[in-house]
């Protein structure tokens, strides 16, 4: 049975409240960032990018703090923190069943 | 030939096959000019011919024709250009085969179609509050919607409203197979067959419109055709009112000569009314001892289908009169009637609602100053009222 939509934080997601973690942000800074972070593993379609932008500013997971002319710049709440760090708990849990696994 | 218009195979939401219908116009060498949608018509211009790519992004907002500003730039940068938007969707187009897929992670993806079927079921519920809005306008107004609102109209309407349902349910489910693919992470297929069922969709999409126009002129020719039902009072059979002829029996009764409508009536009958008239008479009446009087009557006689209607109409008769300038209120005389007022704008006019029937009687001639002709043509007219 299919999940429901954005349930749960997906390697794109991750990886936009990863970038918004070093300071506030606007979308085309964030592809850029995610871009050098993955060494262009990781290519995040625009559209993506802004759903996934909108979706977190209407979770409360990132605010838009200004705008200049066409830049939105934003910055991630405590909500958005939280969320990350959940993920990134989850994800070493992963990594480190894995390693015992192999062990 | 340098341009053409075009229509899609598809509706605006079957995202597959309108990316794969562009597509294969582009490789025919036609490509889809920007801002080149017009009232569902598509105009493309003549390209090279070269493999390009459409995707169509759903808005964020329904009211949203343009992408963000930030969003376009980075497109650009990254090798797309916005075209237009188109239902609840914006089009972009790449002549890049480098430049990365607008959508790269399907969850997301299958998240911004929600907003899809969240506009489909708005768009709706919109469509059948403002119909509803207006069959409940036309149904308060007295004059001739209630009355000339038929079975036919009713059977339109009920249809349109069954197939815009059908529209936004099929949306809806279309939209919610979308999503479970993505969700399976079955990419989108961007080479669809657009070419399937073609003939039957459009039609199908093109029956709404229909339906909406057919309704709307219907009702508004509804006044042009009681307009051609105009018939000379002299071939009239009784009418259940009182007329000038009976107010003065014996009397020399010679017809005005009036332009149109005067000495016509009209007579109609439908689902919410079954005997309508609107009744216009003027004549010269000379008593046997030659004392001659010039007097019109102007009559709105109205057999609805319950008293509560009837009374409903009655009070929106006086209400539409009572703002008239000049209008002054008159007591009105006493006899046995569900409603009555009487009332002075343009001229001397009674209204009375008895039981499922309604009669406006404007009076214009000074013959009627005097009571006693009016009493007459209401006792008259409660008489034949009564006796059906």
């Amino acid at each position: 049975m299919p999940k429901k939509a954005m349930e749960s934080l997906t390697e794109s997601m991750f990886y936009c409240l990863m970038a918004l973690r070093s300071g506030p942000m606007c979308g085309i800074d964030i592809a850029a960032s995610i871009d050098e972070r993955t060494k262009s593993r990781l290519k995040i379609g625009p559209a993506t990018l802004y759903t996934i932008l909108a979706k977190f500013e209407a979770e409360h997971y990132i605010r838009e703090i200004s705008v200049e002319g066409r830049k939105r710049t934003y910055q991630i709440t405590e909500k958005g923190m939280l969320a990350y760090e959940e993920e990134l708990k989850r994800l070493k849990q992963c990594v480190m069943d894995a390693e015992g696994g192999c062990l | 030939m340098n341009s053409k218009w075009l229509t899609a195979p598809c509706s605006s939401y079957e995202v597959e096959k309108l990316e794969s219908w562009l597509q294969d116009q582009a490789e025919s060498g036609w490509v889809l000019e920007k801002d080149g949608i017009f009232l569902g018509f598509f105009h493309f211009l003549r390209g090279s011919g070269a493999s390009v790519r459409y995707r169509l992004v759903p808005k964020s907002q329904s009211s949203q024709h343009t992408p963000d500003p930030e969003q376009e730039e980075l497109c650009t940068q990254l090798g797309w250009a916005f075209i237009c938007d188109h239902g609840s969707f914006l089009i972009y187009r790449s002549e890049d085969s480098n430049a990365p897929e607008m959508d790269t992670d399907y969850e997301v993806q299958a998240a911004a179609l929600k907003t899809v079927k969240r506009q489909a079921w708005a768009s709706l519920f919109c469509q059948i509050s403002i119909w509803s809005w207006f069959l409940l306008r036309i149904g308060l107004e007295p004059a001739r919607y209630l009355v000339t609102f038929g079975i036919g109209h009713c059977v339109m309407l009920a249809v349109y409203f069954a197939v815009l349902m059908a529209d936004a349910m099929r949306q809806a489910s279309y939209i919610r197979t979308l999503q479970k693919k993505l969700l399976k992470n079955i990419p989108l297929d961007h080479e669809a067959d657009w070419r399937s069922h073609r003939v039957a969709s459009k039609a199908l999409r093109q029956l709404p419109l229909l339906m909406m126009v057919v309704c709307i002129s219907s009702l508004l020719m509804t006044g042009y055709f009681l307009s051609e039902k105009q018939t000379p009072i002299t071939q009239s059979d009784d009418p259940p009112f009182a007329t000038l002829a009976d107010l003065c029996p014996g009397w020399d009764y010679q017809q005005a000569h009036m332009s149109t409508p005067y000495n016509t009536y009209t007579q109609w009958g439908n689902l919410a009314a079954r005997d309508n008239y609107e009744w216009y008479e003027s004549a010269d009446m000379t008593s046997p001892d030659r004392k001659t009087i010039s007097a019109g009557m102007i009559v709105d006689y109205n057999e609805v289908c319950s008293p509560a209607v009837a009374r409903k109409l009655a009070k929106e008769y006086y209400r539409r009169d009572s703002r008239e300038k000049g209008f002054r209120q008159l007591e009105a005389p006493s006899v046995d009637t569900d409603y009555i007022r009487a009332y002075n704008n343009v001229a001397r006019t009674i209204l009375i609602q008895k039981k499922n029937i309604v009669v406006k009687v404007t009076f214009i001639g000074s013959a009627f100053d005097d009571d006693v002709l009016c009493e007459e043509w209401l006792k008259i007219t409660l008489s034949n009222l009564d006796r059906r």
